[in-house]
Parts: structure tokens; sequence; C-alpha cells
């Protein structure tokens, strides 16, 4: 198995979720997963392990991201969500409820708030979020906070 | 569990799609790429070839040569854009969003430079024309081919100034999006 197979294989549900919460429609999530794919595929000759395998293509799926939302204002379209497989009927319907709640907030989060949610939801450490962003661990917690709670008051927009 | 166990659960069991099923795309798009750019290449140093073993030289080509010259050039500003976006695809977010802005800076000096390139030769097409009665007898020999090429570039001109306003639009947005990521 060639190295980016590998890579694609390890992070492919991680850049799929990446891909969704820059863009709202399914064919719009298609074409920046395959402009993701692609620039990993550019860029992963020029890894010289100077951050971690995870930060690294994290940093390509997110400075995609960037250049996907930037180019293309958000439509103000509801989301698509396809059901996940093994899920029945009523936990279908509040399970799916609450991924469509999460990745609405998620996408009302300004792009710097949204970077960085992402990272923790991607389970990173605040260490691993600094090498992807570029930013000190300081500033990744003052961010974090800022981003949870602006996250929070997507998820409860009543305060409750 | 707390809020954010209860968000990681609901962001992980989110519906993903296998990314691998467009690594051949992605191969084929970047040998395509490759493929263009030998291929400007081959077309560039033919030219050249093509112009050096040709006998005297013309006024057509040395215009000829001074276009090849400005494709070659603008093609080795792309490769050179696209080494620096290489470079800037793996590095950190804060690191892209300023090459972003870089980027997005120098396009707005390049469409300045570009409108100001334009000006001077729509007013240098448009001076021969209104005292063409009083040059006419010099640039007799040179008349045809001068009036096509006033003719044939001016709507190219014109048609720039549109999709520059587009493309002048577009960088901003860019400009402002990653001066706002970057700002503290």
């Amino acid at each position: 198995m060639e190295p980016i197979e590998r890579v694609l294989k390890a992070y492919g549900p991680a850049l799929s979720r990446v891909a969704s919460s820059y863009e709202r429609s399914p064919a719009g999530r298609d074409e920046l997963l395959q402009d993701i794919v692609l620039a990993l595929w550019k860029a992963w000759p020029s890894f010289r392990g100077e951050c971690s395998e995870r930060a690294f293509v994290l940093r390509i799926a997110h400075n995609r991201g960037l250049t996907h939302a930037w180019r293309r204002p958000p439509p103000h379209e509801p989301l698509d969500e396809v059901p996940a497989a093994g899920e029945a009927p009523d936990q279908l319907v509040a399970a799916s409820e609450q991924r469509v709640q999460l990745l609405e907030a998620v996408h009302a989060l300004p792009l710097k708030h949204r970077e960085v949610v992402l990272l923790l939801l991607e389970d990173l450490s605040h260490a691993e979020i600094a090498q992807v962003l570029g930013i000190s661990e300081n500033n990744v917690a003052v961010r974090l906070t800022r981003a949870r709670a602006a996250l929070r008051s997507a998820m409860n927009p009543g305060g409750a | 569990m707390d809020e954010l166990d209860d968000w990681r659960e609901a962001w992980h069991a989110q519906p993903v799609r296998d990314p691998t099923a467009w690594l051949a795309k992605a191969r084929r798009r970047a040998r395509l790429d490759d493929v263009r750019a030998v291929v400007s290449l081959l077309i560039g140093v033919t030219g050249y070839a093509a112009l050096a073993v040709a006998p005297a030289p013309t006024p057509l080509r040395a215009l000829g040569a001074a276009g090849l010259t400005l494709v070659l050039g603008l093609s080795a500003y792309a490769l050179w854009l696209h080494r620096g976006a290489l470079r800037a695809a793996g590095a950190s977010t804060e690191a892209y969003a300023a090459w972003i802005a870089a980027r997005a800076r120098a396009r707005l000096r390049y469409y300045a430079v570009f409108r100001v390139v334009s000006a001077v030769w729509l007013v240098g097409v448009a001076l021969p024309v209104l005292v063409w009665v009083e040059v006419a007898e010099v640039f007799e020999h040179y008349g045809d081919f001068l009036s096509g090429v006033a003719i044939g570039a001016t709507p190219l001109v014109v048609a720039g100034f549109w999709l520059l306003r587009r493309e002048q639009r577009r960088a901003e947005d860019e400009l402002r999006e990653a001066e706002a990521l970057l700002a503290p």
C-alpha cells in the first residue's frame, strides 16, 4: 500500500468531517474532499516530520477548507444529513437531530472559532492544535474558551 | 458525561465518505497539470527555436518574440506561484492565511498595473487614429498590420477590464477574510 493510501485510510473519516464542516451541500462536500485529496497527494512528498502526521494532514484539510469557504459564500439551505448505518428508527431520529444541530452550530461559528472547535472535536491535544494552527498553546486555550462558549450558545439559542 | 463528550460523540457519529475513492482522480489531475506544464514549455522552446533559425528579423517576428517572452514570463510567474502554493498547503493555518493575504495583495497590485498599462495602450491606439491624416504617410507600410493589431486587441483589453472587476472583488474578499483570521 502506498503511503498516501495508508494516510487516506487512517484519516479519511476525519477529512470527510472537516469537509462537511466547511460545506453544507453534499455535492460541494464531495468536491471539497476531492480538492483535499489532491492537495494531500501533492503536498505529501514535502512532509518532513516537523509536526505529527495527523497535524500535517489536518493542516492541509483546513487550509483547503478555508480557501473553499472564502471563495464560496455559504448558501442558506438546510443541511442534508444522511443517517448513519445501524441505527434503530427511534434512535435514528434523535441522533440525527443532534448531529444536524451540532453541524448547524459549527457552521454558524466564525472561521477562527470553527477551526479550533473542529480540532478539539477530532480529539487533538492543545499541543497538536497549536501545531495545526501555528499559534502558541496559551493562544489555543484562549481561543478554545471563546469558541466553546460560542458553540454552547449556538447549540442552546434559548440559553438553556 | 460533559458537554464536550456529547459533542464529540455526535461529531464522530456523522456519516463519512471514503476519500480513497478519489485517489485515482487526484493522480490523473496531478498528471494532467504536469503534462500541461511540459507542453507549455515545449511550445515556448519550439517558438524561440523557430525565431532563432529564421532569416532576417521582421517587425512581425520581433512582435512574436516579444509575445513569446511575455507568455514564458507569465508561465514562470505561474510556476513560482504554484511552488509557493505547494509550500503553503502544508503550512500551519496562520502561515497559510498570511500567504493568502500576501497573494491577494500581489494580485491587487498586478490588477492595478494591468489597468494602467491597458489605459496607456488604449490612449496609444486612440492617438494615431485621431491624427491618422497626419501620420498615415509615416505608418503607410505597417498600416494594415497596425490597424489589425489595434482592432483585434482593443476588445480584448475591454473584456480584460470586465473580467478584472470580478477577479478584483474575489481578491479583495480573500484579503479581508485572511486578515480577519490573522487579527489578534
